[in-house]
């Protein structure tokens, strides 16, 4: 018989190494001790916007250094603030709005906002989203000329979008610079498509009936659920084919389209695979040659998607993710702005979170800011009758993110907690080219229009 | 659409939860609609539309001149678009019934005024809620979107 102690002491000389090799990654921060941030993250400010357990919703940062401001959500207060970042440390409360009769009214209120730019002013737009049988159920959006910042007096409302076709308003908006020069709004409705409403009319006073020019269909509903709307989107321009993409998150999936022609989208391809329940959003990076995905259950990580083949028409429909990440397993991610190679995430209980792809297929963390607080597991849901509070959800926290692309000044809207601002170390702003992207994120340059082939200057 | 019944946490297709406001925090109460008095037993318009008395059961209403100098509550009934009120009566804390109101979609108000005998809303709102009609709503604002169950 062969002496098997040779085998032995070899094996168990090898045993650190195995061990190693096999780390399962690094230790989980406890839920209750999720404070503060990693070294290279820094906390500016923390702004509790609204009182009560439920603060915030989305947020959104204009983009000119002449204009330091930044819109939040007020959520289900129905209302939404400005503020002035000239001092990112000390934000300035310049302007609060609030619906009228709140009181009266139900649902989940203040979402998304999104500013734009045309005529040579500025305005700011305001989703809702009222329950049917609420006062407002058919509001999706109120238009603010928002010009005359940093002065609240200037402030003045200037439309309301009604759509009673699908009562339940607006969940989430995207405004985009479309390639021929219009200021186009894409948002969704509890029904089987997105809307495409021309800025340009709605602000000059043009008839209602001028206002909606376009719609995009979904074609991958959460059929399970009967839950056929859009949930999110993003919208930007492709210049290496030149047109105008919508990246739609579906519910049930994902889909891209051909916007060029906003009354007539032209479906791409999609992405439909198992785990594709409740498809939250969607972000491609600035050549669209890869995307950030989320799904709106607890436990799932963001998945990266290599587009390459749906992009050159080689495949209808794309079904398995090249990567994931997560901040920790046991929560789950929520919005996501791109500025590649980095991504930042509204991490819902775990606050601000940042992550690299710069190998797409080993996004690794760069750091982050924990902004929410809160206990575990006690999250958003239930009804208005219960304060929004239902069963075991880890839906609280960090709901919307934003950067300031000339500085690179991060935002946070926590759903719990309120405003928050950010520096990341060495994330002194961001331009796709020094990165060899093209220089296209969710930021619109609302003077020129999209990037196309221009020469570098 | 899925029915809010479940969100509610109870109660049955007749009832109304009211919602508190700032002006009177600790006010509770809900109402349940009744058809109003007919021969036919359900009582209709003519145009088809149910027709209700409203009983109210409230309490921790405070004293009305604690708001703003108040006299007493009154009842409305307001379409879904707040642009319609009718007046159905004046209440305390305790149990009364009023009627009527004959809309599909409503909501049942009740607000502190310095003239109770008042036929237009003044003062402010302490309590709200909705009609059982109202209940269905989008799935995009339901809870169970968000993947958790309800209750």
């Amino acid at each position: 018989m062969r002496s098997v102690l040779p085998a032995l002491a070899l094996t168990l000389t090898l045993l650190p190494t195995l061990a190693t090799a096999q780390d399962p990654g690094a230790v989980l921060v406890d839920f209750d001790q999720k404070r503060g941030g990693t070294e290279n993250m820094t906390r500016l400010a923390h702004v509790e916007n609204n009182p009560g357990a439920w603060k915030a919703a989305d947020i959104e940062l204009e983009q000119d250094p002449g204009r330091p401001f930044v819109y939040v959500s007020g959520f289900v207060n129905y209302n939404f603030f400005i503020y002035d970042l000239t001092n990112p440390s000390a934000p300035r409360e310049l302007f609060q709005w609030t619906i009228e009769d709140p009181d009266l009214h139900r649902g989940i209120g203040a979402m998304d906002g999104k500013y734009f730019k045309t005529g040579g002013r500025y305005y700011y737009v305001q989703s809702f989203q009222f329950n049917p049988g609420s006062p407002d159920g058919d509001l999706g959006a109120v238009i603010f000329d928002v010009t005359g910042l940093p002065n609240p007096a200037s402030v003045r409302e200037v439309a309301r979008i009604r759509y009673a076709a699908s009562p339940g308003g607006f969940h989430n908006i995207f405004a985009y610079k479309h390639s021929t020069g219009r200021a186009l709004l894409f948002s969704t409705i509890g029904g089987d498509r997105a809307l495409i409403w021309d800025l340009d009319k709605i602000v000059s006073g043009a008839p209602e009936a001028d206002w909606l020019v376009g719609n995009v269909p979904n074609p991958t509903p959460m059929r399970q659920m009967g839950a056929s709307g859009y949930h999110d989107f993003y919208v930007g321009f492709d210049p290496a084919t030149n047109t105008d993409k919508f990246y739609g998150a579906g519910l049930g999936g994902y889909s891209t389209w051909d916007v060029t022609d906003p009354a007539a989208p032209t479906l791409l391809f999609t992405i439909t695979s198992l785990g594709m329940d409740l498809a939250h959003t969607f972000t491609p990076s600035p050549d669209g040659r890869y995307a950030v995905t989320e799904t709106e259950y607890q436990y799932t990580p963001l998945r990266i998607w290599d587009l390459q083949d749906g992009q050159a028409g080689r495949t209808q429909n794309i079904d398995q993710p090249i990567s994931a990440w997560t901040s920790d397993w046991r929560t789950l991610p929520h919005n996501h702005e791109v500025r590649w190679p980095y991504v930042f995430v509204s991490g819902y209980e775990d606050g601000l979170q940042v992550f690299n792809l710069k190998d797409p297929h080993n996004p690794e963390s760069e750091g982050g800011f924990y902004t929410c607080n809160c206990e575990h597991g006690k999250g958003f849901g239930g009804s208005q009758e219960t304060g929004w509070q239902g069963g075991p959800s880890v839906m609280q926290g960090a709901f919307g993110v934003d950067v300031r692309n000339h500085d690179g000044l991060v935002v946070i809207s926590d759903m719990r907690t309120g405003l928050w601002t950010f520096r990341m170390a060495g994330f002194d702003g961001w331009n796709g080219r020094d990165h060899g992207v093209p220089n296209i994120s969710s930021v619109q340059d609302w003077d020129r229009g999209p990037e196309r082939s221009r020469p570098i200057p | 659409m899925l029915a809010g019944l479940l969100l509610l946490g109870g109660g049955g297709p007749y009832d109304i939860l009211f919602l508190p406001t700032r002006a009177a925090p600790e006010a509770r109460g809900t109402a349940r609609l009744h058809y109003a008095t007919s021969p036919f037993g359900v009582a209709v318009t003519a145009e088809g539309v149910a027709r209700w008395t409203v009983r109210f059961t409230l309490e921790g209403l405070p004293p009305a001149r604690s708001i703003g100098n108040a006299q007493g509550y009154v009842a409305w009934a307001a379409s879904s678009d707040l642009r319609e009120w009718d007046r159905l009566g004046t209440v305390t804390n305790g149990t009364a019934t009023l009627g009527h109101v004959a809309r599909n979609k409503f909501m049942v108000v009740v607000t502190a005024e310095q003239d109770t005998t008042t036929t237009m809303r003044r003062g402010p709102t302490v309590l709200s809620g909705i009609s059982p009609s109202s209940w269905m709503q989008p799935l995009l604002t339901h809870a169970l979107f968000r993947g958790i169950p309800p209750g």
